[in-house]
């Protein structure tokens, strides 16, 4: 009876806990320190290599980009080169998933090139990784069908190829524009028409 | 001219606070270097001078044009997909007609950014109307949006909340332009790396001047201040850093040659043309200022070699072999280049070591293709 009542009470605690701690994440994708704590509790162990819960600073990226190790994984081809995409069938779908990130933990057996490496972080003074998701041929940023990365991270490389171009770390071909002499040399003009 | 220009030298902190305050959006400092940005402004205006056919002749050839560079790989097509490329067999004629088409085609790549007197806005009152006042909170703008008529000549007018109807600011109409008739490649809002003065520096010290100058095209009118100022800026830390062979065969080298020379601070680009042995190029620079300034002691003399000079073509490498000609003009240039060192230079022992260095290179090429022409028996 004791014993029972024992398992009960337990399985009663697992069900609010759960409960609760779906409550807590539904809305938010960065567990906090409190749910982690919990987490840990229940004893189910965290897998630190699917964690991304840790903020990355950007200093730490750029320096990762420039070291060995980023060397030995990538070589000199971009991070997306050698990644490819689990479908099924011969032809992928158009849309890559949305997110390789739910609840703080890396949700899929295949996340796409940003979110398997944390050290990669998407900024707009990370100029080496941005790079390399815009073409050499056409300088436009390069499709996520082509590179891989999730919907999610494909916003924020966008946003930040696009800060990136407006405060300069990043050049780009500028778009030509013929000026009409006319208009400036003011004594050539005879006919000026003033409206 | 303006009196604001100072050559680059390096101010310490004191002077540089006190400063920040005369000049609005840029007053650039780093390690070694720090410009004051100009506009040009005062009496004179530089559009008739810039616009002369004689100054516009002196500029393009300054350029250098270099068809690599000129036709160098560009993204800006627009376009996702590029197009293929076509391969040929062509006619000698055909050939040639190509050669001119393209010809043709870096001229109008190479066209320099007009360089005119900074805009005075005069507001302009059509009407004042008390009956309106208190009709509406808000200004209303009115803009003609009629085809064919070009972005300086529109009516923009606004109605303002106390009835008046007039002309509106200049920003005002850039915007309202931007709107109706876009310029590829504009922003409504200024993009950063022009209004944070670190950012713009930091693109400075990278040596991106092609791109900042390029963007300065777009987003601004070439008789406004900020475009003139951000320039400015850009051709001084050019100028301090000796960077000339990055703008050049870019369209921007004219009104860089212009802007030095209208400050008269060409000795360093004068300096430059010495060490790399074009000297026909310095005599043309020399021409340049008597026809801005007409302050040359021997200027006759050089705008006389101008003609002379156009008819050679255009020295993107070191010369190989000379023809006697090509001897008699050089010599003049040296000459020229003397009397302009030792008359109106302000660089002068520096430039002085540079021409006989020049010097002592032609001796040894004269005597090189001498001694070739009198091996092969036709000297
Ligand atoms: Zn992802």
């Amino acid at each position: 009876m004791a014993f029972s009542l024992n398992l009960r009470s337990i399985i009663l605690n697992r069900i609010i806990r759960s409960d609760v701690r779906f409550g807590f994440r539904a809305f938010s994708d960065a567990a906090d320190g409190a749910a982690e704590g919990e987490e840990q509790d229940n004893g189910a162990a965290v897998d630190p290599t699917k964690d991304r819960t840790k903020v990355i600073p950007l200093e730490t990226s750029m320096k990762y980009m420039q070291s060995k190790a980023y060397n030995q994984t990538y070589g000199e081809s971009p991070v997306w080169f050698l990644y490819r995409r689990n479908h099924k069938g011969g032809f992928a779908p158009r849309k890559t998933r949305k997110s390789c990130v739910r609840n703080g933990m890396i949700s899929t057996g295949n996340p796409c090139p940003i979110c398997r490496d944390e050290y990669l972080v998407l900024h707009h003074q990370n100029t080496n990784l941005l790079e390399q998701f815009i073409s050499e041929h056409t300088g436009q940023v390069l499709d996520a069908f082509k590179t891989g990365l999730c919907q999610k991270k494909h916003k924020e490389l966008l946003v930040a190829i696009e800060r990136a171009w407006d405060q300069g770390y990043l050049t780009y071909d500028v778009p030509f524009r013929e000026y009409d002499y006319s208009l400036y040399n003011k004594n050539n003009e005879t006919t000026k028409n003033k409206v | 001219m303006s009196l604001l220009f100072r050559k680059p030298t390096i101010f310490n902190a004191k002077n540089v606070l006190l400063r920040q305050n005369d000049v609005q959006i840029l007053l650039l400092t780093s390690k070694n270097f720090s410009a004051v940005p100009t506009i040009y402004d005062g009496e004179s205006d530089p559009a008739p001078k810039f616009f002369s056919s004689n100054v516009q002749v002196l500029l393009k050839r300054l350029t250098r044009p270099d068809f690599n560079k000129v036709f160098r790989k560009r993204t800006n097509s627009g376009f996702p997909v590029l197009k293929t490329p076509q391969y040929k067999f062509l006619t000698t004629e055909q050939l040639e007609a190509e050669v001119a088409k393209s010809r043709a085609r870096a001229d109008q790549l190479l066209q320099m950014p007009p360089v005119v007197k900074v805009q005075t806005h005069i507001k302009e009152v059509l009407s004042r109307d008390p009956a309106l006042i208190g009709f509406d909170t808000a200004k209303y703008m009115f803009t003609d949006i009629t085809l064919g008529v070009d972005n300086q000549h529109r009516i923009i007018m606004e109605r303002d909340t106390d009835g008046v109807l007039q002309s509106c600011d200049p920003d005002v109409r850039k915007r309202l332009n931007q709107i109706y008739f876009p310029i590829k490649g504009r922003k409504i809002k200024e993009p950063v790396m022009f209004t944070d003065p670190e950012r713009f520096n930091s693109l400075l010290d990278r040596e991106q001047y092609e791109f900042v100058l390029d963007r300065a095209c777009i987003q601004y009118e070439p008789d406004e201040p900020s475009y003139q100022k951000i320039t400015s800026v850009a051709y001084q830390h050019v100028d301090s850093r000796k960077n000339y062979g990055l703008l050049r065969s870019t369209r921007h080298f004219g009104p860089l040659t212009f802007y030095l020379t209208w400050h008269l601070s060409m000795e360093g680009l004068l300096l430059e043309l010495l060490q790399n042995n074009v000297i026909r190029e310095a005599v043309l620079l020399v021409a340049l200022r008597q026809e801005v300034h007409g302050d040359v002691a021997n200027g006759s003399a050089a705008q006389g070699l101008v003609a002379e000079i156009m008819n050679t073509p255009i020295q993107l490498s070191k010369p190989e072999s000379l023809t006697e000609e090509d001897i008699q003009l050089d010599t003049k240039c040296i000459d020229c280049i003397e009397q302009y060192i030792s008359a109106n230079s302000s660089m002068k022992s520096q430039q002085e070591l540079a021409l006989q260095g020049f010097r002592e290179f032609y001796q040894q090429l004269i005597d090189l293709s001498r001694g070739v022409r009198k091996a092969h028996g036709n000297a």
